[in-house]
């Protein structure tokens, strides 16, 4: 996961400083409304001064149409009272500051006391019509101060200036605080949400604190315009995760295939140089031959098992590898793989046997361009092979002399026990009459010992066939194979007063004959010990026993001292005497055999007078079949 | 009704008497030949040797075939037998001391009708021979005789 998209930190500045954009307004509005009153007020002042000097004007010219003629006239009549009237008359008119009266040089009156600055005179002739001719009789000197002009346009002046002044300034308060509040406290706030505006507070709306516009104005397009950049920025910040997602994902995997590649490069490398090193150092011959037969590269195997130095042999044609050059390794003549083995000459001369592995080699393009021969010593294997060869043979004539040898006890040796049992009975039936008790006694011994004999040979017998014949694993119904038995045994034998339980369901894997062997046997035995004990009891079943399926036969019968269980399954071994409880001696042994050849154990519980126990194991069907296996292939 | 002949295949006297004494006890009074090998009993049955000019359209009831003989050993007869038409039929029970495996196989592979093992108590013995004089000379139906 990616981190959130933050924005950076806001610098303070721009928002710390109170509307610089307003001030900036302001500063503009009141350079701009300062310059356009400074022009207006001197237009207006201009116009003022230019009225004021029309008033002076219209004075002047009010003098030359209404005093004049007066003037002229008590002039030419030398009133000078009139004149002084006149004048005075005159120095009433606005800013007249000094009129006086010349004839020619001389001063005839005045009034009012001359200035000598900001002053405009004005001098006017004074004429008089005598007789048709107009004579000038003096002058007429008018002097009107200016210093009202000026007065008067230097006050309007302060006052349009500052009037304007204040004006200009409340109209830029005004506006600055109504930019403020109009426009740009909210493009404050707008700059605020938008610096904070980071990947987590995308869904935040701007609100602007201003009332509802009835027509959506500009900053309603600005919000507009943010929430469809908001959503804009969402999905493409969604999309932008899902590609980082994506993204990183790839990274990983790469990273991963990269770490494999590498990983691969490196078990590869190593392989490579494991597999060069192995092929140098292998015990055994390595050596490859082109086309020629000629010998391409040799190994520290082959050095040491033909005993020529790699220099001696590369190059060479292979064929000096074997006894009398024979070309053992014809190149034309190979299999793309092929196994033999041949004997091979090493550099003393000694003929060594080895097994010769070969594969063909080719070029990218499958054309053939020599072979890879893998050579191994067998000479020991050989000798090995030839000495378990004779042996197998060795034991083939006797397994076979063994077999003649008890064809022949099956044949030879019981016939002449039936001659003794024969002629015995023979004897008793045709001679019994003479004959005493003791005569007819032994007899009946000689006939019991004859049947004994023979019963042993036969019992013999088949434990010495138990080891001969082939085993065919089957599954085995032991619980109807058990309850056949004992049914035929309580038939056979007179002994049926035990009663004999079978657990259902029992089933084992082996060779049912010989599980048939096992099963007579142990039942034979079981009802044989039993048939002194009233209310014999018999069990046949199977139980769990630290992982492995144990089988037992289960009687009450005479039982045996623990101490000699170690000659139970001893042939010939009896642990009780004939009279007792007859029996061969064998029943057990072929038993035992049985088991054994299954792969499986058997052993006995017991206590005198107690009963008897035989417990034995077989071997899961997997575990047997892999003894099958081996014990086919070792008979 | 004309007496069927019994032949006795066996080496061994004390068998031979005892088997014969086994079917006179039993109140089997057939004529018994009896031959001492495997030649004397090819002899017999092809009218041949000590038996040259026996009439061989007519053979015996059944055959008493041990099986370990000196020269021709009773397997060798049986096969011989069954190699030739005239007495490719002939009942034969092979009455044996043997209970081989492969006696047992090999006789059956070559045709014989029965194989019984001769037990060592005379009394059992004696009354298997009883069975089989009984099953062979009264129950068994034999196959029809040449000529």
């Amino acid at each position: 996961m990616s981190n959130p998209i933050t924005a950076p930190a806001p610098t303070d500045t721009p928002t710390r400083r109170i509307s610089p954009l307003a001030r900036r307004l302001v500063v503009a509005t009141i350079a701009a409304s300062t310059a356009v009153a400074l022009l207006a007020t001197t237009f207006q002042l201009y116009l003022d001064y230019r009225r004021d000097l029309g008033q002076i004007e219209a004075t002047f010219r009010q003098v030359s149409q209404t005093y004049l003629p007066s003037i002229a006239n008590a002039l030419w009549a030398t009133n000078r009272e009139e004149v002084q009237v006149a004048l005075d008359g005159l120095k009433q008119l606005p800013d007249v500051q000094y009129v006086a009266v010349r004839e020619e040089a001389t001063l005839w009156a005045e009034t009012g006391h001359r200035a000598a600055t900001r002053v405009q005179n004005r001098d006017y002739p004074l004429t008089h019509q005598f007789r048709d001719q107009l004579l000038t009789i003096g002058t007429l000197s008018i002097s009107v101060n200016m210093d009202g002009v000026y007065r008067r346009l230097l006050e309007k002046f302060w006052v349009i200036l500052i009037s304007n002044g204040i004006k200009t300034f409340l109209v830029a308060g005004f506006m600055f605080w109504l930019f403020h509040w109009v426009i740009t406290r909210h493009l404050q706030k707008i700059a605020g949400f938008a610096a904070q505006l980071g990947s987590e507070n995308l869904d935040q709306t701007l609100r602007l604190d201003r009332p509802k516009q009835s027509t959506p104005d500009e900053f309603d397009q600005v919000l507009e315009g943010f929430q469809l950049m908001q959503s804009n920025l969402k999905n493409a910040l969604e999309a932008l995760k899902l590609d980082i997602l994506a993204r990183e994902r790839v990274e990983e995997e790469l990273r991963q295939l990269n770490v494999h590649l590498e990983q691969r490069v490196a078990d590869r490398t190593r392989l490579l140089q494991e597999q060069a090193r192995i092929i140098d150092e292998i015990h055994d011959a390595v050596i490859s031959i082109d086309m020629q037969g000629n010998i391409s590269s040799w190994n520290l195997g082959a050095e040491r098992l033909f005993a020529y130095p790699a220099l001696e042999a590369l190059g060479r044609n292979v064929c000096f590898l074997f006894p009398e050059g024979e070309a053992v390794l014809d190149v034309h003549h190979l299999q793309d793989e092929q196994e033999m083995e041949s004997p091979i000459q090493r550099k003393n001369g000694e003929i060594l046997y080895a097994h010769l592995s070969l594969s063909a080699l080719r070029t990218q393009e499958k054309t053939l361009r020599g072979f890879a021969c893998y050579a191994i010593d067998i000479s020991a294997r050989k000798q090995a092979q030839a000495l378990a060869d004779r042996r197998a043979t060795e034991l083939e004539a006797s397994n076979r002399e063994l077999e003649a040898f008890s064809y022949s006890v099956s044949h030879d040796l019981r016939a002449p026990l039936r001659s003794i049992d024969g002629f015995s009975l023979a004897l008793i039936e045709d001679f019994g009459g003479q004959l005493d008790p003791a005569g007819h006694e032994y007899l009946h011994r000689i006939r019991r010992a004859a049947q004994r004999m023979g019963l042993l040979i036969d019992n013999m017998l088949r434990l010495a066939r138990i080891t001969r014949t082939s085993m065919h694993y089957t599954h085995v119904d032991m619980t109807s194979l058990a309850t056949t038995i004992a049914a035929d045994l309580q038939q056979t034998k007179i002994l049926s007063a035990a009663s004999i339980q079978v657990q259902p369901g029992l089933s084992a894997y082996g060779d049912q004959a010989l599980m048939r062997i096992v099963m007579e046997n142990l039942l034979e035995n079981a009802i044989k010990f039993t048939s002194k004990t009233s209310q014999a009891q018999i069990d046949i079943g199977a139980e769990m026993q630290m992982d492995r399926l144990v089988y037992y036969v289960c009687d009450n019968g005479a039982g045996f001292d623990m101490v000699y269980a170690s000659k139970l399954f001893g042939a010939f071994q009896r642990l009780h005497r004939e009279e007792e409880f007859p029996g061969t001696g064998i029943g057990l042994a072929t038993v035992k055999r049985i088991i054994r050849r299954h792969g499986g154990d058997i052993w006995a519980e017991s206590a005198v007078g107690k009963g008897t126990t035989f417990f034995f194991t077989l071997p899961s069907s997997q575990l047997a079949d892999a003894a099958y296996q081996y014990d086919n292939a070792n008979t | 009704m004309e007496q069927q002949v019994i032949l006795l295949v066996e080496d061994n006297p004390d068998d031979e008497a005892l088997t014969v004494r086994a079917l006179r006890k039993n109140n089997i009074l057939n004529e018994i030949v009896v031959a001492h090998d495997g030649v004397e009993a090819l002899d017999y049955l092809f009218g041949t040797g000590l038996y040259a000019g026996r009439d061989t359209t007519r053979q015996p009831q059944v055959v008493l075939l041990d099986l370990k003989m000196p020269k021709i050993d009773g397997l060798e007869v049986l096969k011989r037998l069954r190699a030739d038409p005239r007495t490719a039929l002939q009942p034969v029970a092979v009455l044996t001391t043997s209970n081989e495996d492969r006696d047992i196989v090999s006789s059956y592979e070559l045709g014989v009708n029965s194989y019984i093992r001769k037990p060592v108590d005379f009394n059992q013995f004696s009354e298997t021979v009883r069975q089989l004089g009984l099953y062979w000379l009264v129950i068994n139906v034999p196959p029809p005789q040449h000529g």
